[in-house]
């Protein structure tokens, strides 16, 4: 057995079923034959569960970009709107959907906690739940946008949502330039759970 | 994106759709996530199209629901992948099995 060097450990508590170490078998197998290595597969994991989704999320948002009605109802009472597309199992949590503009940049975060609008925002990421992000974002949101990568001008007014048990929010963001005519669907694959969050743009459609 | 994300997103209603809670993978044992890898980076390094393994997959489904077997869908995953692998001679059976025997954990 050739030696993997990427320093990743998985941990098994339980036993391991049939299949899980018929995949394990496969796994060592075409590390071996140097067809796929444990940390490109890792990688590829980690890269799935980021892009691929929430989808929720993103059809509030393209239909928001889409119907004006809509937006409106969605800014107005959120959980209501939110309803309206068959997104539930809020569980009683009142959702708040806060629009950024070019002067205004929301961003949400859980000082408490780690409370999460998982229903349409899917589940959250690491960071969100981390002392850090939690502690940092409400005293200099500003350094902590600019660390994940979103630089705002000075002139924006940067406002930070806590989340609690009962109210849950999520970012409108802004609909990017160039998505003109995009329909409700392609719009929505502009639209990442970290926007959601408040921490990038929408993604801008290629082309 | 790549095209193979995307076109693994599109797939929402098909039985060979991949496991989604709101839109997202899910992934209900850690072995799960990867046989999803594997079939992905193999399939992104050009052993196969993503089609070949699909068509595999949905023969893995149908067939084990026509023997009305109560496994899940990564189980039938994990077969049309290892039948793949075979077919393409990118390993055999036998292979596969004395990796088995050996015991052998990729994360240790």
């Amino acid at each position: 057995m050739s030696e993997h060097d990427d320093g990743s450990s998985h941990h098994h508590p339980r036993p391991l079923s049939a299949a899980a170490l018929r995949a394990q078998a496969i796994e060592a197998l075409l590390a071996e034959k140097g067809l796929l290595a444990s940390d490109a597969i890792d990688k590829i994991v980690e890269i799935y569960t980021r892009d691929i989704g929430p989808l929720n999320g993103a059809r509030v948002v393209a239909r928001a970009w889409s119907d004006a009605g809509y937006k409106q109802r969605l800014l107005r009472d959120g959980t209501a709107a939110i309803a309206e597309l068959g997104f539930g199992g809020l569980q009683g949590e009142h959702m708040v959907v806060v629009e950024n503009t070019p002067r205004v940049h929301n961003v949400v975060c859980c000082t408490l906690c780690s409370c999460y609008p998982w229903p349409v925002l899917g589940l959250p990421p690491s960071w969100y739940k981390s002392f850090e992000y939690r502690a940092r974002i409400v005293r200099e949101p500003r350094a902590v946008l600019r660390e994940l990568g979103l630089e705002l001008p000075a002139t924006v007014e940067v406002r930070v949502w806590d989340s609690s048990a009962e109210v849950r929010y999520m970012v409108l963001p802004e609909r990017p330039p160039g998505s003109e005519g995009l329909s409700e669907a392609e719009l929505s694959a502009l639209v990442t759970r970290d926007a959601m969050i408040g921490v990038a743009r929408a993604l801008s459609p290629k082309r | 994106m790549s095209t193979l994300a995307e076109q693994i997103a599109a797939d929402r209603e098909s039985i060979a759709a991949i496991p989604r809670r709101n839109g997202e993978p899910v992934f209900d044992e850690p072995w799960e996530s990867r046989v999803f890898g594997m079939a992905v980076g193999l399939c992104e390094r050009g052993r196969f199209a993503w089609e070949e393994f699909r068509a595999r997959l949905i023969a893995e489904i149908t067939a084990a629901e026509a023997r009305g077997e109560a496994s899940t869908y990564y189980e039938r995953f994990l077969r049309a992948l290892q039948g793949l692998l075979i077919a393409k001679g990118i390993c055999s059976a036998q292979e596969v099995e004395s990796y088995l025997a050996r015991g052998v954990d990729p994360g240790h």
